[in-house]
Formats: C-alpha cells, structure tokens, sequence
C-alpha cells in the first residue's frame, strides 16, 4: 500500500518531538535508576530504566505532553487518535531501545 | 431541506447523580446555520460534545450521513469532515497559528494557509503563538483552522462569547460563507442578537430535551423563548 503523505505529514511535529523527548527520558531514567541503586533503593526502582517502562513512560509522558500543550482537539480534529499521537512516542522509544540493546548487547 | 450530514439523536447525559440531557437531539444540514440556544447548565455544550464524538452518551446514538456511528470520536469523524470548535484550547499553545494552519493544509489541503488566514484576517500575525492574541483575533485565528479545513459540518460552541460585536458580525459572516459552500454549521451560545443575525434555524435547548423551533422569525413567535430571549 503506498504512504499517503498527507495522512502522516502533520506527525513529523509530534515526531520531532519525541526525538528530542526520548533521549532527554532515557538519560533521567538511567541518572534516577543509577541513584537509586547506589543508594540501595528497592529493586523496582531501579528497574525505571529497562526497555519496557522506558516506553511506558514515553507513551505517559506524550499524553501528559499533549495536553499540557491544549491540543487534544487539534489533534482529533486532524484525524489522529490519542493512541496514535502517543503511540508515536513509545514507538520511537522502542526503536531507541531496540538500538541501544544492539550497541551494549 | 436536505438529509443531516450530522445527527444526535435523542441523547441523554449523566455527570455522576445530575441529569445534564435526557432526550436531546441535534441535526446539522448542509448549507445551514443552526443555532443552539439555552441557559447555562441546560446542556447545549454537552450534545455539541456528544455531536462531535468528544463525549459518550448513556443513551441515544450519533448518526453521521445517516448511518449510526458505533463508539463516535472526533477523530474518526474528523476524517469524515466534522470539525469542532470547543469553546477554548482548539490551538496548541506552543506552535505559531502559521505552523498550525500548515498541519490542516498537509492534512487536508482543503484551502491553502495563506488564503485562509486573509478570510479571517489574521495574515498579520501568522508568527504569533495563541498566547499573544487577543480574544477576538483568537476566535478568528481559530475559523483560519476551519476554513483551510472545509469541513463538511462545523460544531463550533460558543464562538461568539466575549468578543466585540464587530468580531461576533465578522465571524457570523464566516459562518454564513461557510453554509454557503455547503458546509452544516451548528453554533451555541447566548449572543441573541448576534446569533439570530445570521441563523436559519433555532433549536432551544431547556430542561434536558430540545425544541426545533424553526426560522429565527418562527422562534421569536415561541411565546416561553420569547419570554426567555426577546428583549
């Protein structure tokens, strides 16, 4: 099926967005985890960096984000779901995962 | 007349143990102004809300060209050409109105940016972010949004509140130009006088249902909206 351009150009703003959001996420989540164990935290805690709750927080982070902003409307009106516009932030999330597991396997 | 492109019907509402809408309707018709008049807490953002897909209903459906739409939200009406226009919070707040006409653009490419922000007249201030705009340059900013859209039906709620009477003339304008191309525009609000300008028809909401009262002429001769209305 070819890509509709006008379907997902609006998104490379909330795309740049989350390029620039999930290295911020993953450098807070590894100092916090980091102090936590050295502190000799709770093993919970310290589990804040894995690749599963990295990208949970980046889906939370882009709903809390997007309204922050006022633009739960704006979005709708142009057609992207709440599951798309937040999704789109744990999707890149997971790609940063994805590749910084290859790096440090 | 013809068939709605938009349809609430006979809708009710609960926010916990009150009773917002217990059987109200809502119809949008291609090349109509409707307008949605009642008091404040009668319901008429709520069915606007239901309308637009932004709120479920605890009873009564939502038909969109007829055919009743299962769970509606706006954004898949949206893509059937619903817009709506809440009260506040339609712009982001963090990208300029220029930014955000070019999303509806690449989108929709309805009409181009630069057109539309003539018609609302907000060309001069395509760099300013909502923030720096005044409640009037505001609304029109926002109607920039819907005429690069070219919505098939417009729920816009409350347009009019707050703005200066020469604001309220040039979005009725907006509005009627809107109707004109064919688009169904539902508006609410409590500006009787600006509103019945250029309405075709008045639906009154009161006491959780609605009354289609007709043409603005046909309304006023409503003995109770004439009580509650007519100055």
């Amino acid at each position: 099926m070819p890509l509709d351009c006008a379907r997902v150009a609006p998104l490379r703003v909330l795309l740049l967005r989350a390029l620039v959001g999930y290295p911020m996420l993953r450098a807070t989540a590894f100092v916090v985890a980091a102090l936590v164990a050295t502190m000799g935290g709770n093993v919970s805690a310290a589990e804040l960096d894995s690749p599963p709750a990295i990208v949970v927080l980046a889906v939370a982070l882009a709903f809390v984000d997007i309204h922050r902003r006022g633009e739960r409307v704006l979005w709708a009106n142009l057609g992207y779901s709440p599951v798309v516009t937040c999704g789109l932030f744990g999707a890149v999330a997971l790609v940063g995962e994805s590749i910084l597991a290859l790096i440090f396997r | 007349m013809s068939a709605p492109v938009l349809e609430a019907d006979c809708v009710s509402k609960w926010y916990g143990s009150r009773r917002v809408l217990s059987a109200g309707s809502l119809r949008a018709h291609p090349g109509q102004v409707r307008v949605l008049f009642g008091a404040n807490g009668a319901g008429k953002s709520t069915l606007l809300k239901i309308a637009a897909g932004m709120l479920g209903p605890d009873s009564g459906s939502v038909r969109l060209d007829g055919a009743m739409v299962v769970r509606p939200s706006l954004h898949r009406l949206a893509h059937a050409g619903v817009f709506y226009l809440p009260d506040h919070d339609l712009l982001s707040r963090s990208l300029t109105l220029e930014q955000q006409l070019r999303l509806f653009e690449r989108r929709f490419g309805g009409r181009s940016a630069e057109q539309a922000a003539r018609a609302a007249r907000v060309d001069s201030f395509m760099d300013r972010r909502p923030g720096e705009l005044s409640g009037g340059e505001l609304r029109r900013a926002e109607l920039a949004l819907v005429l690069v859209r070219r919505p098939r039906c417009l729920l816009a709620d409350e347009p009019l509140r707050g703005i200066a009477p020469i604001d309220q003339e040039f979005l009725g304008s907006i509005f009627r130009a809107l109707a004109a191309e064919g688009c169904a525009v539902v508006v609410t609000g409590h500006e009787v006088d600006a509103l019945m300008e250029f309405a075709d028809h008045i639906t009154w909401c009161t006491a959780g249902t609605t009354h289609e009262l007709g043409t603005p002429v046909q309304a006023l001769g409503h003995d109770s909206f004439r009580r509650e209305y007519a100055r």
